[in-house]
């Protein structure tokens, strides 16, 4: 081999290690990056904290549902004492919760949100409500709630969208 | 005046060419080390703000849970007691019962303004027990439960901010 070649030799094997710990950094770096949807403790506690709120669906003689029982009434058509239509209860407290509890806009940190709440036992699967807001496509935080339904259970889940 | 002409042999150019090389690996490994270590500094500040919401949430639980805070009538986890919470705003002797620079419930629906006062109760939508300089604060929703003439106990939905100490 000419003392020409040997350079480019040697050459070549000092940029290929050079790709390559290149490569092994880069790799490293991009690992970790999250993709999908997100799960949130800070969305879990909203939907905890939502479900306790009193609404104005009377149940009793004295006793007003909580939003958590009102997912239940409305999959059952069950309606409240006071005349009220449990399921137009239930989309307005919603749509108003979230109308307070985020900041949701074009030009606001969160673009948009998708809220579902499907009642589920064994293969059966029915929708109780959906509300959404904005534009959802890029990185998406997310929590899903259970209640329980007998005989299956309620599954309440919020995605926001950044 | 004189002229000093060096005559290198070939052994020593190609320790010099060596060297050169040796120092630009150096310079390489030295900028790949500087970017993964900003990568990695910018990481973990995200990673240190997520603690400290991980924290504030435990601390909400903790607090939710105390016997100052917690909503006895129903087996609620994310209830607390605003009743109780009010009387405790104008105890003197609960100032330094809870460690944080800053603890705040704040009242988000139904909508309300202002800070609550034995006048404007429970018309209102933040109660201060807690207010020093220097935090950073943090929330956590949890459902704000009080007796209520109309609907017996009545929850409704808030959030527990509070501050922790800057680390500086």
């Amino acid at each position: 081999m000419k003392r020409g070649q040997e350079e480019i030799v040697g050459f070549v094997m000092i940029m290929l290690v050079m790709v390559i710990v290149l490569l092994i950094f880069l790799g490293l770096s991009f690992r970790n990056k999250d993709t999908g949807t997100r799960d949130s403790k800070e969305i879990y506690q909203f939907l905890e904290s939502m479900g306790e709120y009193t609404t104005g669906c009377q149940i009793r003689n004295s006793e007003y549902a909580d939003l958590g029982e009102l997912f239940e009434r409305c999959w059952s058509n069950d309606n409240c004492l006071n005349d009220e239509d449990s399921c137009v209860v239930l989309n307005k407290t919603l749509k108003d919760i979230f109308e307070n509890s985020w900041n949701v806009g074009p030009e606001a940190i969160i673009k948009g949100y998708e809220f579902t709440s499907l009642y589920k036992s064994g293969d059966n699967e029915e929708k109780i409500v959906s509300l959404s807001f904005g534009i959802c496509e890029k990185s998406i935080i997310g929590a899903d709630y259970f209640l329980p339904a007998f005989p299956g259970r309620i599954t309440n889940t919020l995605k926001l969208c950044y | 005046m004189t002229d000093s002409i060096v005559n290198y042999s070939k052994g020593q150019i190609k320790i010099q060419q060596m060297a050169f090389v040796l120092v630009a690996i150096m310079i390489f490994f030295a900028i790949v080390a500087l970017f993964y270590i900003s990568v990695r500094s910018a990481s973990l500040k995200g990673d240190v703000n997520v603690l400290r919401e991980d924290e504030a949430r435990e601390s909400v639980k903790k607090i939710s849970g105390s016997p100052e805070f917690a909503w006895s009538i129903t087996d609620c986890a994310s209830c607390v007691d605003l009743d109780k919470i009010m009387v405790l705003k104008n105890r003197t002797s609960y100032q330094r019962f809870f460690d944080f620079p800053f603890l705040q419930i704040e009242k988000i629906y139904p909508k309300s303004e202002g800070e609550c006062t034995k006048q404007n109760y429970p018309d209102c939508r933040t109660i201060t027990l807690i207010k020093e300089n220097n935090y950073i604060a943090h929330s956590a929703f949890v459902a704000l439960c009080r007796y209520d003439a109309v609907f017996g106990s009545k929850c409704e939905l808030g959030k527990i901010n509070i501050g922790f100490r800057s680390a500086g």
